[in-house]
């Protein structure tokens, strides 16, 4: 209702009468007092509640009919001016602590019977006349014109006003006034009103209504005293309403003050909110519907908006959501993503991943925390900066990282961040992916967008027409080494050169060798150009695309023998790997969804719906043997005849959901699928949900992927533009489509059940799984979750069998899936090592394979130390266990997991205390607080290691440490606690002497606990001064070619001299 | 229970070596405390979801030869198994995850008391920055958080932050304005963290109240869902359970049920227009929310034609008056719901008085002539809405309609020489107020419950379907005076004290059978609920007796002011037929097999050979008999005179003989 019709309403108000009244305390549930009426005269009186009263009459009807008994004699008929309306509580009435409290008693002499009428009715009005002050009100006389009489609590006055211009008819007369005696929103609860209707000026049956505010619907509720009349009473006196005023009721509620609390409640926040922010907000919760499930998604879109989620946008979130503040709070604080203050205009994000981890990550942070004159999380005092740490961004094979506003840069070294920040921003933002570059005209007749063998024969023919394609790398990786440039560069050129008619630049995912980025593949011979500079392509077009003769130096060497490797079929990196998930991997567009097709994409799809029914596709997955690629090796197959079960057996719908949410640090393996391939994970899900006999989907995935989530989007539109999403499938009476969720930075969130938590908009809590997801899961529908690469596998094994899928890997799967290990593995292989990049591996494939032939080994003279497999939760292998298969039953037995495939090798620089330290610290970060052993476990876990690596350790802390662990593995609510001390447990079991030697004799052999370690300069110093420079502290000292020193008193041992030092005159001990 | 499913069969466990059943789904925890094994708890609570965050039930179980840990609170038994409840590696956990809280919060009793139980005294391996030396620490055990969802469906109240920086707060730490103050939290909270008293009626005694007030809310969180659904559906789920038992008002009370009542049933209503799942007390703290609403209804007749509107309701009342019309159309029965409210028309009056003039229609009494053209038959929801229109712009036949049934009858009487008898019959109204919605025909108690009721037949002040026709509880007449003592004086008490009666018996306690029938029914752990709240308020404690004469007193005020306008007479307590037997030749064949029967075992009439209409007759009589000895014996067990006038013995026993009382009736007992 607008303000203008509200003042004009209030503005025709005459005050006829007026009383001044006193706030009286309540006793033993009495006012003793009441409160008399007369609209004949005006006259506004307070009546004694007597002794006797409470005594025979108690209160509400008692009261009520006691003062009417007063009012009237045996000649009274119900239009009589001395007719009362009585009105009461009760001494009970209004108490918060007992349900039902809230009842007005309201008597009078009904025009029906002409006796006696009672009558009760909800709403808050009896309750708030009490707290008023007043037990009962008797309104008796008739007024002369339409009046109100308002009694207004706050301001202690009770007034009678000629109100003619408001609506008579209940529904919006209530709403008027509510609007008109409310200051703002939140009071109208306070408000309640009394009226009738239009009806009840004619009828004899006229009712009541009395209002009160829910503040949920925004909507003034009606509850009715509805027998007798009463209403048709209330409009003889000429009374339009009763409005009382309340000051409300909010308790004063406390909590005993928590010890963290003060850790998160911000110290300074805006009470208030701009209207046209207000209207942003608006804004933002219409582009998702206003959906509840989708609140995380609008919180998301706030914080990008407004570099924090102010405190009026929560309560504005709720107005329009529905969802509790409490929640929205929760979220707000649970998630990474979202922040309580304002952040800085360029947020600065340090990877501490487990490969940046092994790489120097903390030391890049602490090295920024000193240049911006922060700490981790804080913003500088010009907001130009914030400094967030982060559990892993996903490009491990480039590690460390460090991501200033949109831009990845890898390979970062601590001298070098001073330059990146001066450069951050004034270089243009990287350009995005766009599609100009690839899609292929064709000859203009369009096929059928469902018809895909005309789509692969018209793309077959388009590539025919080319001498060659050059395939550049964008995915993540080469991306940060300015794959883009290359890529628009590339395409540039050849059209300068007329070469485009010949040549076609074709951008794809993920190669897969990241170690070597930025990557030009020549295609169809698969000339490998590596680690390729804008200023190659020239020579490139010359040499090799018009000479016919290859780039020599552009070419890989193999680092041992020093042969050059011409095509990927020559080098090793890519000739032990089997490619299922990743078989579309550098030969695709992953934004044209025609070369999917052209690749014999959704084949297997149209096959499906054209030949099986949902019972044949799931024994064919369950043949295949394929276990869930997200860590647990649950068998897919098992999990869909579950849920297709449970779907049928409740005849509920069931959901399919595409868990994206790859947040195990050192790990990028479906973040590089869906940038890759996107495709074939919705093809994947597609047949997932024809076989389960789904009609939507859902893929969960991290905001901290922006690239694959434009990949994907772009996928699922264009799906839909070709008819495989939506109704009728490829024809069939098949429906299905896909929608996203981003997760806000919460590890827990791979948990599945935290994981359907987030998708229905709540904080990513793990429940006890007791009842599976797969019958209780989204919204307590069936739900059938399987990862990105689960998903990717699926068109592969439907188009090729089960059995050539069971026939790669380990074991038997043929009749049970638990058997064996059947299919390939696709790994990040990253940290210290050669190769670093992204692998696809047949099942039960040695560590030392992976390691030494397709990794190359450890670089720089180093030795092998360990592989950590398995996530954050994973364990570390040492090199006896090096020729281990590797399938999801050797590595449980040895301690560690599977997980979702991160392999971090580490080097004889790293130090084993430290890596469990970190993976702790990461996971009672990471952990949810739920449940009390991962929670106070963790901690304690963490505040032990931590000890250690300080020097403080004690003798019995190994002990302590397996004991813990031992709890919290085993008594933990959900995998992440439950696998959380894996780390703790295989670096004892394999690197106990490590631990000893920090315990006993506080050393720390690898150099890495700051406090057990000294930077000291050898005598092979050249005296070159390179170390001085960069010191930030200033702690070493020398002249030119003379041997420096280090003063330890200022050394924070942060470790630049000795990266910077060319002479290896820096020594750790 | 349904019926026609078979009683649960009990799955085999063994515990800790001895043999046991379960009740399959049941959870772990509760099984084993039947088998009187104590386990130590800190997050669970008896009346809210386990969630099993505390970890310490831990058990060790082993299905199918596999074995593991699992925590009793939660996991629900569906299959044999073997529980371990003490096995060495349970109790080192148990330790270990005692220690931890013994670490954090070490002066916490409830904490102090756990550990001791799992022999932890020790938690210094656990003392960190965070260590809190507070005895009212909050634990994170998170029942606070689930009574709020639960009890009250409130959801104030939530955790915020994770990991070890979990704690409990309203968002920002600062007291959200819509906390309702039920107390909920505070109530269920072990250590005393949290604080807030409901103070604001000034109580004697408001932890007492608190105490009585959340057993109701327990019930209504784990028992309402399996009773009456008050939560989810309000009293709209009367309506199946009415016509299942052929006492939902059909066609003016003629018949009890419908072929089509599914189409405005509980059922129906929750599918197309409840679907809002979120708390909808008329009055903070009432956990029984059942005030529901339609959102955004689009109405299609009457002055806000096309808007789309919020429909308070439908209760039982409206969705059962739109039966007795014959109208079976949600959208219909949403329609005039709304308008009645808005126009301030009581949808029960609205709905009895059509009914009745539909009736009166159907036996050409009314024409179209009187009814300015419309048909008013029974279904007719497009021409009943025109009246309700009518009505409202005080023009056409809806301003009769307006003034209730007997006032038609009386002008169609006087003025259309329409059969008086018949009308009498049919009208259903007592002392000129229509009747609310329920068929009394087949119960005596109610019959007289409706028609002794002091300002008209209404069940606030009797419903005692249930018990004398349905339950069979109360067979004698002294049995149906006891009830027709009881049942309205206490059903008055709620009227004084400003409670709402749905309290009392829309939700019982699950123990609730270990009464005999004619006690349960007064549901007596309620009762003392409502003893307790008033003793915590007043200081005052309450029997029985004390609690009834309460009530007594008031009830005869107002008997006594009837009488000052006079009425309050038995003349005015008496009955239309309609109300007591079958009216009419259809209306006798719809039930003749029930009818015929009684005339056979209670009259030993040989009905052979017999017309409908002499068994009518038969019947008539019978029941007014009937009738006369029931309101005979209420009025004596009341202590009213047979003409219905209180005693000057029972305002004397009252304390209510009050001059000014007793000069009104003197007269009276003269006669």
């Amino acid at each position: 209702m607008s303000d203008d019709r509200i003042q004009a309403l209030k503005a025709a108000h005459d005050v006829l009468a007026e009383f001044r009244f006193q706030p009286v305390r309540l006793e033993r549930g009495y006012a003793n007092r009441s409160l008399r009426i007369d609209l004949s005269t005006g006259a506004i009186t307070e009546l004694p509640v007597t002794r006797q009263m409470k005594d025979l009459w108690v209160g509400g009807k008692g009261f009520d009919l006691w003062y009417m008994f007063q009012e009237i004699t045996a000649q009274t008929r119900w239009d009589s001016p001395e007719n009362p309306l009585c009105f009461a509580s009760g001494p009970l009435g209004g108490t918060l602590s007992f349900p039902g409290s809230g009842k007005t008693l309201v008597t009078t002499i009904s025009p029906q019977t002409h006796s006696v009428m009672d009558c009760n009715v909800g709403g808050y009005f009896g309750p708030y006349l009490k707290f008023s002050g007043y037990d009962a009100l008797v309104v008796t006389g008739i007024a002369a014109d339409e009046v109100i009489a308002v009694i207004d609590a706050p301001a202690g006055r009770i007034t009678i006003e000629k109100a003619p211009r408001e609506s008579v008819d209940s529904h919006l007369l209530a709403e008027e006034l509510t609007e008109m005696y409310a200051d703002g929103d939140l009071d109208k609860k306070n408000i309640a009103v009394v009226s009738a209707g239009r009806g009840a000026d004619h009828a004899y049956m006229g009712c009541l209504n009395f209002s009160f505010y829910d503040w949920r619907r925004q909507a003034v509720r009606l509850k009715q005293a509805g027998r007798g009349g009463l209403g048709t009473v209330f409009r003889r006196k000429k009374l339009k309403a009763l409005v009382l005023k309340h000051r409300g009721v909010t308790p004063a509620w406390r909590v005993e003050e928590n010890k963290v609390a003060h850790l998160i409640t911000p110290r300074r926040v805006s009470e208030t909110m701009a209207p046209c922010d207000r209207e942003k907000v608006g804004r933002i919760a219409a582009r998702w519907r206003g959906d509840p499930d989708y609140v995380i998604e609008m919180m998301q879109d706030i914080q990008d908006e407004f570099r924090h989620i102010p405190k009026p946008a929560i309560d504005e979130l709720t107005r329009l959501t529905g969802v509790p503040k409490a929640y929205l709070y929760h979220i707000a604080t649970f998630y990474k993503a979202f922040s309580l203050e304002p952040k800085g205009e360029t947020t600065i994000q340090v990877c501490l991943g487990t490969a940046c981890h092994v790489k120097g990550g903390a030391n890049l942070l602490t090295s920024l925390e000193r240049i911006l004159d922060v700490k981790a999380s804080g913003t500088t005092a010009d907001k130009k900066y914030t400094l967030d740490a982060v559990a892993c961004l996903g490009a491990c094979s480039i590690a460390p990282v460090v991501k200033i506003g949109d831009e990845v840069h890898g390979n970062v070294k601590a001298k070098d961040l001073e330059k990146l920040l001066r450069q951050s921003g004034k270089q243009p933002r990287a350009p995005r992916p766009h599609e100009k570059a690839a899609a292929p005209a064709g000859d203009g007749s369009a096929p059928c967008a469902c018809d895909l063998a005309a789509i692969r024969a018209r793309e077959q023919a388009c590539a025919a027409k080319y001498k060659g394609m050059l395939m550049v790398c964008t995915g993540t990786g080469c991306v940060a080494a300015k794959g883009f440039d290359i890529r628009d560069r590339l395409t540039a050129l050849l059209a300068e050169q007329q070469l485009d008619r010949d040549y076609l630049v074709v951008p794809t995912g993920c190669n897969g060798f990241c170690a070597v980025g930025p990557i030009v593949v020549v295609q169809p011979e698969g000339t490998f150009y590596q680690m390729v500079k804008e200023g190659d392509l020239q020579e490139i077009i010359d040499s090799h695309l018009q000479g016919g003769k290859r780039v020599e130096r552009l070419l890989h060497t193999d680092p041992v023998t020093g042969a050059v490797n011409p095509t990927m079929h020559d080098i090793a990196f890519f000739t032990k790997q089997q490619l299922i998930a990743l078989r579309n991997k550098g030969l695709i567009d992953p934004e044209n969804i025609d070369h999917y097709i052209a690749r014999g994409g959704y084949e297997a799809l149209a096959a499906v719906l054209r030949d099986r029914t949902g019972d044949e596709v799931i024994q064919e997955v369950l043949r295949s043997g394929l276990r869930g690629r997200g860590g647990g090796g649950f068998p897919a197959g098992l999990k869909w005849q579950a849920g297709r079960r449970a779907a049928q057996e409740r005849q509920e719908e069931v959901y399919v959901v595409c868990n994206a949410d790859e947040g195990d640090p050192g790990a990028f393996m479906d973040r590089s699928i869906i940038e890759t391939d996107p495709h074939t994970v919705i093809e994947g899900m597609l047949i997932g949900a024809y076989a389960v006999g789904a009609r939507r989907g859902f893929i969960y995935i991290r905001k901290e992927y922006p690239l694959a989530m434009e990949r994907l989007q772009k996928a699922l539109q264009q799906a839909r533009a070709h008819g495989l999403l939506g109704e009728r499938i490829l024809g069939r009476d098949f429906a299905f489509d896909i929608q996203i969720h981003r997760g806000a930075g919460a590890f827990v969130c791979g948990e599945s059940s935290a994981l359907m938590a987030s998708m229905s908009g709540r904080a990513g809590e793990p429940r006890a799984k007791y009842v599976h997801n797969v019958e209780f899961g989204y919204r307590d529908k069936p739900t059938v979750l399987n990862n990105v690469e689960t998903w990717a596998n699926i068109p592969e094994i439907m188009a090729k069998g089960a059995a050539w899928f069971a026939a790669i890997g380990t074991g038997d799967v043929s009749k049970n899936p638990w058997d064996g290990s059947a299919g390939t593995k696709v790994f990040s292989l990253v940290g210290n090592i050669r190769n670093t990049g992204l692998v696809e591996v047949p099942m039960g494939i040695t560590l030392r394979e992976i390691i030494e032939d397709i990794g190359g080994g450890i670089p720089d003279g180093r030795a092998f130390k360990a592989v950590q497999t398995g996530g954050p939760s994973g364990g570390c292998l040492p090199a006896s266990l090096l020729d281990m298969p590797v399938d999801f039953d050797s590595l449980t037995a040895a301690g560690s997991m599977m997980g979702s495939g991160g392999m971090i090798v580490m080097d004889d620089h790293t130090c084993m205390v430290d890596v469990a330290r970190y993976f702790i610290d990461f996971l009672m970060d990471e952990s949810c607080g739920k449940c009390t052993p991962c929670r106070e476990g963790l901690k304690a876990l963490s505040g032990t290691l931590n000890r250690i690596c300080r020097g403080e350790g004690r003798p019995d802390d190994l002990a302590f440490l397996e004991e813990l662990s031992a709890t919290v593995a085993e008594t933990s609510l959900c995998q992440l606690g439950g696998s959380a001390p894996n780390p703790v447990l295989s670096t004892i079991k394999y690197f106990r002497d490590e631990y000893l030697e920090h315990i006993e004799q506080k050393r720390c052999r690898a150099g890495v606990c700051k406090e057990l370690i000294t930077y000291t300069i050898l005598e092979t110093c050249t005296g070159c001064g390179a170390c001085r420079k960069p010191c930030p502290t200033g702690a070493i000292s020398g002249a030119i070619k003379e041997l420096h020193v280090i003063d330890q008193a200022l050394c924070i041992k942060c470790g630049i001299c000795y990266e910077v030092c060319k002479f290896d005159a820096v020594e750790v001990k | 229970m349904n019926a026609r499913t078979a009683a649960p069969a009990r799955i085999e466990i063994t515990v800790n070596g001895r043999p046991a059943q379960v009740v399959p789904n049941s959870y772990l925890l509760a099984a084993l405390k039947e088998l009187a094994i104590d386990i130590p708890t800190l997050c669970h609570h008896k009346d809210l979801t386990p969630t099993g965050i505390c970890r310490l039930c831990v058990c060790e179980i082993e299905v199918r030869g596999k074995k593991r840990l699992v925590t009793a609170c939660n996991y629900p038994v569906r299959e044999a198994l073997t529980v371990e409840t003490h096995s060495p590696r349970v109790l080192r956990h148990r330790k270990m995850l005692a220690e931890m809280y013994l670490g954090r919060w070490p002066q916490v009793p409830v904490i102090q008391e756990v550990a001791a139980k799992c022999g932890a005294t020790d938690g210094s391996r656990f003392r960190s920055e965070l260590t809190d030396d507070s005895p009212t620490a909050c634990i994170l055990c998170g029942h606070c958080v689930k009574a709020c969802e639960e009890f009250i469906q409130e959801r104030i109240l939530d955790f915020a932050g994770r990991g070890i920086k979990r704690h409990l707060t309203m968002p920002y730490n600062e007291v959200d304005p819509h906390c309702i103050g039920c107390t909920s939290c505070a109530h269920v909270c072990p250590t005393g963290a949290i604080q807030i008293v409901d103070d604001l009626n000034g109580p004697v005694d408001p932890l007492l109240i608190r105490e009585h007030g959340m057993k109701i809310n327990a019930e209504m969180a784990t028992l309402d869902k399996s009773q009456c659904r008050m939560r989810e559906v309000g009293t709209a789920n009367i309506v199946d359970v009415m016509d299942a038992y052929d006492l939902l008002p059909v066609h003016n009370y003629k018949f009890g049920r419908h072929a089509d009542t599914h189409k405005i049933d509980s059922k129906r209503l929750r599918r197309e227009f409840f679907t809002q799942g979120q708390p909808d007390g008329c009055w903070n703290g009432c956990s029984m929310a059942c005030a529901k609403t339609i959102d955004g209804f689009e109405l299609r007749t009457g002055p806000y034609q096309g808007q789309k509107v919020l429909v308070d309701g439908p209760e039982y009342e409206t969705a059962a008056g739109a039966a007795n019309m014959g109208c079976f159309d949600a959208e219909f029965l949403a329609e005039y719901n709304f308008y009645c409210d808005t126009y301030g028309i009581d949808t029960i009056s609205f709905a009895t008085t059509m009914a009745f003039v539909m009736e009166a229609y159907e036996n050409g009494i009314i024409t179209k002539e009187h009814t300015g053209g419309k048909e008013l038959r029974f279904g007719a929801t497009a021409e009943t809405l025109a009246v309700l229109h009518e009505m409202a712009a005080g023009s056409g036949f809806g301003v009769d309609v307006g003034k209730g049934i007997r006032w038609l009858k009386e002008k169609w009487i006087r003025e259309y020489n329409a059969p008086a008898d018949f009308l009498q019959d049919i009208g259903m109204e007592v002392k000129g107020l229509e009747f609310s919605e329920y068929v009394s025909k087949e119960s005596l108690a109610q019959q007289a419950g409706y028609t002794m009721a002091v300002k008209g037949p209404q069940h606030d002040e009797a419903w005692l379907i249930f018990m004398d026709m349905v339950n069979n509880q109360i067979p004698s007449f002294e049995d149906k005076a006891e009830a027709l003592y009881y049942y309205p004086l206490f059903r008055t008490w709620f009227g004084l004290m400003g409670l709402c009666k749905l309290i009392w018996n829309d939700v019982v306690p699950a123990d609730n059978k270990k009464y005999r029938p004619q006690e349960a029914a007064k549901v007596p752990d309620h009762v003392n609920n409502f003893q307790k709240f008033f003793e915590g308020m007043t200081g005052i404690p309450l029997n029985e007796k004390t609690m009834l004469d309460q009530s007594a007193r008031v009830h005869n005020l107002q008997r006594i002011m009837s009488y000052m306008l006079g009425k309050g007479t038995r003349e005015h307590d008496m009955p239309p037929y309609r109300a007591v037997g079958p009216v009419t030749r259809e209306e006798y064949e719809s039930r003749q097999e029930r009818y015929d029967k009684q005339l056979v075992d209670l009259l030993g009439v040989d009905i052979a050979g017999k017309s409908i209409e002499e068994k009518m007759s038969l019947l008539r009589e019978h029941r007014l008999a009937q009738y006369n000895k029931v309101v005979d014996a209420a009025y004596d067990r009341r202590g009213w005179t047979s003409d219905g006038v209180p005693t000057r013995e029972r305002l004397r026993e009252l304390g209510i003989d009050l001059p000014e009382l007793t000069a009104i009736i003197q007269d009276a007992w003269r006669r």
